[in-house]
C-alpha cells in the first residue's frame, strides 16, 4: 500500500518536524486528514479493495536471527532487524493489524534522536572509544503498542522507618491512607519488548495522543500487539500499586523504610484504550554482541545499556583502592594500637564489621549496575523474542 | 604489638578501601553506561495525585489499618460536593483530534 502525492504522484511519508505527510518529489506538505480511503493505491498485483473498519494491511518481516517480527505499512523494504541489528531479515507475509484506538505521533526527528544519542555516548567515561567513534546508521522509528488503563486505587498502609537518636536507633511507625485516580496507566502490549525497558521509556505525555490514523505510520515500523486486555488490566493494577506505594514511601523520612501492613483495592471500570507510542531504535554490534539504544519519540529520553571498558574500570578501582588503602591502613593501625585487652577485641569486631559492610556494599552495587545495563542490551531483548517464539 | 596493629590495619583497611573504590567506580559506571534508569511515577499516570485521607506519624505499631473505600462511593461523594473530575483519556483525545463522535470499544 502506498500513499502518493496528489500534486505529482510521488511517494509521501510522515515528516516528524513538519507534522504532516511530505512529498519526497515536489516537497508539498499534506495534512493527515487530506488522505482518505479513495487515495490508497495498491500494487498492481493486488485487487483494489475496501478495508475492514478496524484493521489495516501491513507487510510483516521476520528476523532470521532473533525471530522478531516487524510490520511496515508502505512498500519500504526492511533491510535489518531493529532489535538485534542482524541483516538477515526476510519478508514473511501480508497481514491485517488491528487498528489501535489512538496514536502518539513522533515529535523528535531522527536527526535530533541521533544527535542526542551521540552527545550522550560522548559523555560516557567508561564507554569504549570504538563506540564513541561509531557512525550511527541503523536508526529506525517504531510505534510500540501500549494499553492505557484507567485505574481507581484506594489503600491504607502502616509503614516504618529507622531514625538515629544519639547513639541509639529508634523505629517509628506511620499510617498512610488515601485514594488516587490514575487514568493514564501505561503497559506495553508487545512481548517483544521487556516491561522494564518499556517502563524506562516513560513518561509519555498522553494528552498529545490523536485518534488513530494509518497515515501516521507511513515511514515508520510498527510492532504488533500480542497481549490480551485482561493481562493488561492485571499488569496495570500492579503498576498502579507500585507507583502509589513509591509515592507513600516518599511521604516520611528515615532509613530502612518498609511497609508493615497494607490493605488495597484497585478497580478498572472501562476497557483499556489501545495506543501506539513512538520510539527510535538504534542497533549496533560490539565484539559480535548486539546492543540497542532506544529514544522516546516524544520526549527524547534515551534508554539503553552500552558496553563498558573493563580494563579502564579495573584500573580505576585498583588506583582508588590503593590510594584509599594507603590512608586507611595507618589510621586503623594507630587506632588499634592505642587500645588494649577487651576494648581491643571489641574495636576489632566493630572495625571488621564496618570493613566487611563496605566491601559487600561495593560488590552489591556493581552487581546491581551491571544487571541494569544488561536489562536493556539487545541480547536481553532478543531473549524475550526467542522465548515468545518458543511459547514462553 | 605495633607489627600486630599494622597487620590488623592491613586486614581491615584493604577490604574497606577496595569496597569504597568499587562503590565509587560503579556509581560512575551507572551514570556513564546506563541510560535512562528511571520509570514513570504517579504524576505520569494521574493529574490529581494522591488524595490523602489519614496521614499520621509516630503511631503505635499495632494501630489498625483504615478500611479501603469503594471508589464508586468516592465518586458519589465528589458529585455531591460539586467536584469536577478531570477529563478521561477518550475526552482528551477527542477534543485534541477535533472529532465529536468517537466510537470506543466498551
Amino acid at each position: 500500500m502506498i500513499r502518493t502525492c496528489k500534486n505529482c504522484g510521488g511517494r509521501v511519508a510522515f515528516d516528524v518536524e513538519l507534522k504532516g505527510l511530505a512529498c519526497a518529489s515536489c516537497g508539498t506538505l499534506w495534512d493527515v486528514s487530506d488522505f482518505g480511503e479513495e487515495d490508497m493505491l495498491y500494487n498492481e498485483e493486488e485487487p483494489k479493495k475496501l478495508m475492514e473498519d478496524d484493521t489495516f494491511d501491513c507487510s510483516v518481516y521476520q528476523c532470521g536471527s532473533c525471530g522478531a517480527e516487524i510490520s511496515i505499512t508502505n512498500t519500504e523494504v526492511s533491510t535489518f532487524c531493529i532489535y538485534c541489528g542482524n541483516p538477515s531479515i526476510v519478508f514473511s507475509r501480508v497481514s491485517k493489524m488491528k487498528k489501535p484506538d489512538s496514536i502518539l505521533p513522533f515529535k523528535i526527528t531522527k536527526e535530533q534522536a541521533m544527535a542526542a544519542v551521540r552527545e550522550r555516548i560522548n559523555k560516557g567515561f567508561f564507554i569504549p572509544k570504538e563506540i564513541k567513534n561509531y557512525e550511527i546508521e541503523h536508526m529506525r522509528g517504531i510505534y510500540i503498542p501500549y494499553y492505557i488503563t484507567n485505574v481507581e486505587y484506594d489503600a491504607s498502609y502502616i509503614t516504618s522507618s529507622v531514625h538515629k537518636k544519639g547513639k541509639n536507633s529508634v523505629t517509628y511507625y506511620y499510617k498512610r491512607s488515601g485514594y488516587a485516580s490514575m487514568p493514564w496507566v501505561t503497559t506495553d502490549a508487545s512481548t517483544t519488548l521487556s516491561d522494564s525497558t518499556s517502563q524506562r521509556l516513560e513518561p509519555y505525555n498522553l494528552k498529545e495522543t490523536r485518534t488513530f490514523d494509518e497515515d501516521y505510520l507511513v515511514g515508520f515500523y510498527a510492532d504488533a500487539s500480542d497481549v490480551e486486555s485482561d493481562s493488561a488490566i492485571s499488569l496495570a493494577k500492579k503498576r498502579a500499586s507500585n507507583v502509589f506505594e513509591d509515592e507513600i514511601m516518599k511521604s516520611f523520612t528515615g532509613t530502612s523504610k518498609k511497609i508493615v501492613r497494607k490493605r488495597q483495592r484497585a478497580e478498572v471500570y472501562t476497557k483499556p484504550v489501545t495506543s501506539m507510542l513512538p520510539a527510535w531504535f538504534l542497533t549496533f554490534r560490539y565484539n559480535n554482541q548486539p546492543y540497542t539504544i532506544i529514544v522516546n519519540g516524544q520526549t527524547g529520553k534515551i534508554v539503553g545499556g552500552v558496553p563498558w571498558n573493563k580494563s579502564l574500570f579495573a584500573g580505576l578501582v585498583a588506583g582508588i583502592g590503593l590510594v584509599a588503602s594507603i590512608v586507611f591502613v595507618p589510621i586503623l593501625s594507630i587506632i588499634f594500637a592505642s587500645t588494649e585487652g577487651d576494648d581491643s577485641f571489641k574495636l576489632f569486631l566493630f572495625l571488621a564489621l564496618a570493613a566487611g559492610s563496605a566491601f559487600i556494599s561495593g560488590t552489591k552495587h556493581i552487581s546491581k549496575v551491571l544487571k541494569s545495563i544488561e536489562r536493556t542490551s539487545a541480547s536481553t531483548l532478543t531473549k524475550f523474542v526467542s522465548n515468545r517464539q518458543k511459547g514462553g | 604489638m605495633e607489627d600486630f596493629a599494622l597487620v590488623i590495619g592491613f586486614i581491615l583497611g584493604v577490604p574497606a578501601a577496595f569496597g569504597m573504590a568499587l562503590l565509587i567506580c560503579s556509581s560512575i559506571l551507572n551514570k556513564s553506561n546506563n541510560f535512562g534508569d528511571s520509570k514513570g511515577d504517579l504524576m505520569a499516570f494521574s493529574t490529581s495525585g494522591i488524595q490523602g485521607r489519614n496521614y499520621r506519624d509516630r503511631i503505635s505499631r499495632n494501630t489498625n489499618l483504615d478500611p479501603v473505600v469503594n471508589p464508586t462511593m468516592i465518586a458519589a461523594d465528589r458529585e455531591a460536593s460539586g467536584y469536577t473530575p478531570p477529563p478521561t483519556i477518550e475526552e482528551e483525545i477527542a477534543s485534541a483530534s477535533n472529532i465529536n463522535n468517537v466510537q470506543w470499544h466498551k
